[in-house]
């Protein structure tokens, strides 16, 4: 049911983003525009709005990008969740701090001043964190005796660490002025992971849930406020190298 | 635009798919906690493997024998049964001691044919992560000898001779005790 809703608030804003997308079409000429640059910061609405309804999880990201060239932005997040995971055999509470960096190019061509972005990136993803095992159960599949298989432990395992890749596909769409709002889709793959001894870095705080193999999954919805920094002149595609660009 | 759609619904498929991945199921071929795999032997040909005729076994302190025929009902007592050569008999995840008794035909009426040993295993525990589906097992180390009843309490042992193989039992792929009858 959880993902049902997560599902239909997806499509709910790509549909968003795809009429914001759509008015471009009227307005075609080839003037020259000037176009912004600056930094935008903004946040994760999905995990504050997790924190609320969900009491096994708290959790905060903060994002940000500024724009290198016309398309090319320097992007990361940085957060940090506590999560409690309940598995049929296993109960553990994560809890940790991540940061994000990398870029994401913007593949998308805006009309005038338009500023909605659909873009392509990477991120170099580290986290610190700590793994307690709440209580866990014996896998038996042959039980005779009349014991139980459930033990409750307060087991701690500190000083956990992972470093991971991440591919990102974005939408931002310009709401009103300077708001943005947006989701990204990440697929991760981690390159180190510090695993407790007799346990397993289940859920990584920033890579999410982790499964066999290295993969694994993220998303985020973001809204955030573009920082205006200066203004570059944006010369028609043929000449739209670097010597056509002048600072205004 | 049809560019752009294409790479929302792809996005969109994508995220739904990951969304909708089930939980993880602890599959039947994981090695998880095992149970002590014994065999019999021909006592004086100890090359031959002797099926037990009507096998019961059963740990002290238990109402019920251990399960051999899983498919059968409860009430049936041939589900407590088998005449294999080869047995796993389960044992406690916490405590460090078990007495089974093995029972060699259990179903015969003439009490001088049906004969009843027991035997004592001592161990320790170990447990072991597994996966998120299975979360953990337990290990056994036999730290003596299966201790037999004294033939001063019972004088007419079927069993001769209980040989320990592995005393690390890991895996129910290997057998961890012999039985000599």
């Amino acid at each position: 049911m959880k993902y049902t809703l997560k599902s239909i608030f997806n499509l709910a804003l790509v549909l968003i983003s795809l009429s914001a997308f759509a008015q471009d079409k009227k307005k075609d000429t080839i003037i020259p525009t000037t176009e912004r640059y600056g930094l935008r910061v903004g946040t994760d609405l999905y995990k504050i709005a997790r924190s609320i309804y969900d009491s096994d999880y708290k959790g905060f990201e903060i994002t940000g990008d500024y724009r290198l060239t016309q398309k090319i932005y320097i992007a990361g997040e940085v957060g940090n969740e506590n999560k409690t995971t309940d598995e049929p055999q296993l109960n553990f509470t994560t809890k940790g701090t991540y940061f994000k960096a990398g870029f994401d190019y913007n593949i998308y061509k805006n009309w005038l001043d338009m500023e909605n972005m659909i873009t392509l990136g990477m991120r170099y993803g580290f986290s610190s964190f700590t793994q307690e095992l709440n209580s866990y159960s014996i896998y038996n599949p042959h039980p005779y005796f009349d014991e139980s298989d459930v033990i409750n432990v307060s087991r701690k395992y500190s000083g956990l660490s992972a470093h991971w890749v991440e591919f990102v596909a974005g939408v931002k769409a310009q709401v009103f002025d300077n708001f943005f709002m947006g989701f990204t889709l990440r697929m991760n793959r981690l390159v180190s992971n510090k695993k407790p001894s007799d346990f397993d870095n289940l859920y990584i705080p920033g890579f999410n849930r982790t499964y066999d193999g290295d993969f694994g999954v993220g998303f985020n919805y973001t809204v955030s406020y573009f920082i205006p920094i200066y203004k570059k002149q944006n010369l028609p595609k043929t000449e739209d190298k670097d010597k056509g660009k002048k600072k205004e | 635009m049809k560019k752009i759609q294409n790479i929302i619904t792809a996005l969109f498929i994508a995220l739904c798919f990951f969304g909708c991945e089930k939980d993880d199921i602890c599959a039947g071929t994981t090695p998880t906690t095992p149970r002590l795999m014994i065999e019999f032997r021909e006592k004086d040909n100890p090359a031959i493997l002797k099926p037990v005729t009507d096998l019961k076994a059963e740990a002290t302190g238990m109402t019920t024998a251990v399960v051999f025929n899983d498919g059968l009902a409860s009430t049936d007592p041939k589900r407590y049964l088998t005449s294999a050569n080869k047995i796993g008999l389960p044992l406690k995840i916490t405590g460090g001691t078990v007495e089974y008794t093995l029972t060699q035909n259990s179903t015969n009426a003439n009490p001088a044919i049906r004969n009843a040993d027991k035997i004592t295993f001592n161990y320790t525990t170990k447990e072991i992560y597994v996966s998120r589906a299975c979360g953990y097992k337990t290990n056994f180390t036999l730290t003596d000898s299966p201790l037999q009843e004294p033939s001063s309490v019972d004088n007419s042992r079927w069993i001769s001779n209980i040989v320990v193989e592995t005393p690390n039992i890991e895996t129910e792929n290997e057998i961890h005790i012999k039985i000599y009858f």
